[in-house]
């Protein structure tokens, strides 16, 4: 338990847990649509994704702990917040928001690093904002719920986040 | 200069500028070549149409500047260099120039190169307004690296960058909300005049129309305010100096809101030049705009035989004009007696070029409903007119409204038929 503690201060989760909160107050009250829901879960993930590596990536290695198992678990714990702060509208669009996303910043962390981790996410959320046109794969946040193409994209790009980061961990910068 | 090459060599706002252009270049590129943008007009149709649609680019541009400059703003105080820095006998400002002018140069060099790309493919019509609407947009990524490189040293937290380029990215959606966005979830949250503030404007993408003069300066004025502001607000340490730093941008707001003008017509103008009408010396007149005159021989001879066939109505048009409305104003089409227009898609591409231009003018509606039923009412018209036996051409699957039109068109008196079949013809999205 007191490593569980001293891990979570370490990584900043008590902010991070308010600061999510108060994006989702803040942003349920303009409206229910589905970019709506992207971007709030992608400022949650972005906002969390800080909280991938600590302030010294190197130190933290030469801990004796577990860390493949620690990150998993970080991951799927962010996926988890993201759904329970974010799922004003349907629970469907923001499971595959959540998965997709933090895999997504996942995989930013293992290769830019804690502090650029936010930029994968938050440059999908962009192109999903202004790229006219329908394509499943490319707008997987926006599609209606029931799009195979949208979910599988999504679950990939959680997949491919979780193992890079469960194997690498957070880049070296 | 040494430090500023070194700020350029060892931190990231070389890496900043190849973001902004990878993203903003490979964005518009799928943009601009999809299937929603097959229009007559080349992005680089005209020097204004390529400065227009180079703006239009800001869209992914600006939240990443804001963000990326928020990440590189906190750099003094995430390595808890900047007590130090403020022991060092320079002034504050002479400090920053450094940082903030190694981001801008590349940000701004992203942005030009974009420019470059299509100023090599440009076909024609050199005009000055390219120059302003340019230097609008260049003023904007000035403006929003400093604003987010001033906010980033003010709350210098890791999440700040990402929580920046999402509120970049809503502001401007929110922007977009002018009382005329039918069905935006923003409509109506800002005023014509406050939202010309934004630098961001999607349009207009055609090349017989441009922004007017009036706004673009008056957006540099605005915009050289708020470069001020957040330049002052970078280097500010106090709370007064930070109150301070915001008088420049309140100054250009101020100046910009109450002159800038509150009604689109007044913002997107028709380009004199390109938009002119060339004509056919014979009767009867046939006429393109300047920008396409070299598609006046390929209407002349289907236009010619559409009005023997239009001959038929009460009134009919004696002459064919190509519609130089400015972009997004299909709604509000004026119609000019004794003339028929045809669209510049149609120009270009329509394979039956005669059969377009019996049918009447494309109209383009907010409602889609209203849409597919004028186009089955033009349908119905080009059937009866050119003889065909069922509506020949009902897009958007009513072909049952097509079914009734033609039912009860065929219902009529014979000597009543020819007015009806002018009034289908003429179906706008109001009837």
């Amino acid at each position: 338990m007191r490593v569980l503690t001293l891990y979570a201060r370490s990584r900043a989760v008590p902010q991070m847990v308010v600061g999510v909160v108060l994006v989702s107050l803040g942003l349920s009250l303009l409206g229910t649509e589905l970019w709506l829901i992207a971007m709030a879960v992608g400022v949650g993930v972005s906002m969390a994704s800080t909280g991938l590596g600590g302030q010294d990536v190197e130190l933290d290695r030469t801990g004796a702990v577990p860390w493949p198992l620690w990150r998993a678990i970080h991951i799927v714990a962010i996926s988890a917040l993201m759904v329970a702060a974010f799922s004003w509208s349907g629970l469907e669009v923001t499971i595959r928001a959540a998965v997709g996303l933090t895999g997504l910043a996942a995989i930013g962390t293992a290769l830019l690093g804690r502090q650029l981790a936010w930029l994968s996410p938050v440059v999908w959320v962009l192109i999903t904002v202004w790229l006219p046109g329908t394509n499943d794969v490319v707008k997987w946040l926006i599609r209606p719920p029931e799009t195979t193409a949208s979910t599988v994209t999504a679950v990939v790009l959680g997949l491919v986040g979780l193992v890079c980061y469960t194997l690498r961990g957070p880049a070296r910068v | 200069m040494r430090p500023l090459r070194i700020e350029l060599r060892r931190s990231a706002a070389t890496w900043v500028g190849l973001l902004l252009l990878l993203v903003s270049l490979g964005m518009f590129y799928i943009t601009v070549n999809g299937p929603w943008w097959k229009t007559s007009y080349g992005w680089h149709a005209s020097w204004t149409t390529l400065s227009l649609w180079v703006r239009s680019a800001l869209q992914m541009m600006l939240p990443l500047a804001l963000g990326l400059g928020a990440w590189q703003g906190r750099r003094d105080r995430r390595a808890t260099m900047d007590e130090l820095l403020a022991t060092m006998p320079t002034p504050a400002w002479r400090r920053a120039l450094w940082p903030a002018g190694a981001m801008l140069i590349t940000a701004v060099g992203a942005y030009v190169l974009f420019f470059v790309v299509g100023a090599i493919q440009v076909r024609s019509y050199f005009q000055l307004t390219w120059l302003l609407v340019t230097v609008v947009g260049v003023l904007a990524i000035v403006a929003f690296v400093l604003l987010g490189m001033a906010i980033g040293r003010l709350l210098p937290a890791l999440v700040t960058a990402p929580v920046l380029a999402i509120l970049g990215l809503l502001g401007l959606l929110v922007m977009q909300g002018t009382p005329d966005q039918t069905g935006y979830i923003f409509r109506g949250a800002v005023s014509w005049a406050i939202s010309l503030l934004s630098p961001y404007f999607d349009g207009p993408h055609d090349a017989v129309s441009q922004i007017s003069t009036n706004v673009s300066i008056l957006q540099t004025v605005w915009l050289l305010g708020l470069i001020a502001t957040a330049f002052l607000l970078f280097i500010a340490v106090t709370p007064k100096a930070r109150a301070l730093a915001l008088i420049p941008a309140v100054v250009g707001a101020a100046i910009a809101v109450p002159l800038l003008p509150n009604d689109k017509a007044s913002v997107i103008v028709p380009d004199q030049e390109t938009s002119a009408l060339v004509c056919t010396a014979d009767l009867p007149r046939v006429c393109v705009t300047h920008i396409h005159e070299e598609y006046l021989p390929r209407l002349v001879g289907p236009a010619r035989e559409a009005l023997t066939v239009l001959a038929k109505l009460p009134n009919a048009p004696t002459s064919v004009e190509e519609k130089a409305t400015p972009w997004s104003y299909h709604q509000t089409l004026t119609r000019k007696p004794g003339v028929t227009l045809v669209d510049d898609n149609n120009l270009i591409f329509a394979g039956n070029l005669r059969d377009k231009i019996v049918a009447g003018e494309d109209v383009v509606c907010d409602d889609l409903n209203a849409m597919f039923d004028a186009d089955a009412a033009h349908a119905v018209a080009t059937a009866w007119l050119i003889g065909a036996p069922v509506p020949v051409d009902t897009y958007g699957g009513t072909p049952r409204k097509a079914r009734e039109l033609w039912a009860s068109l065929q219902s009529l008196p014979a000597s009543a038929q020819p007015a009806r079949v002018a009034e289908l013809r003429d179906t706008t999205c109001a009837s």
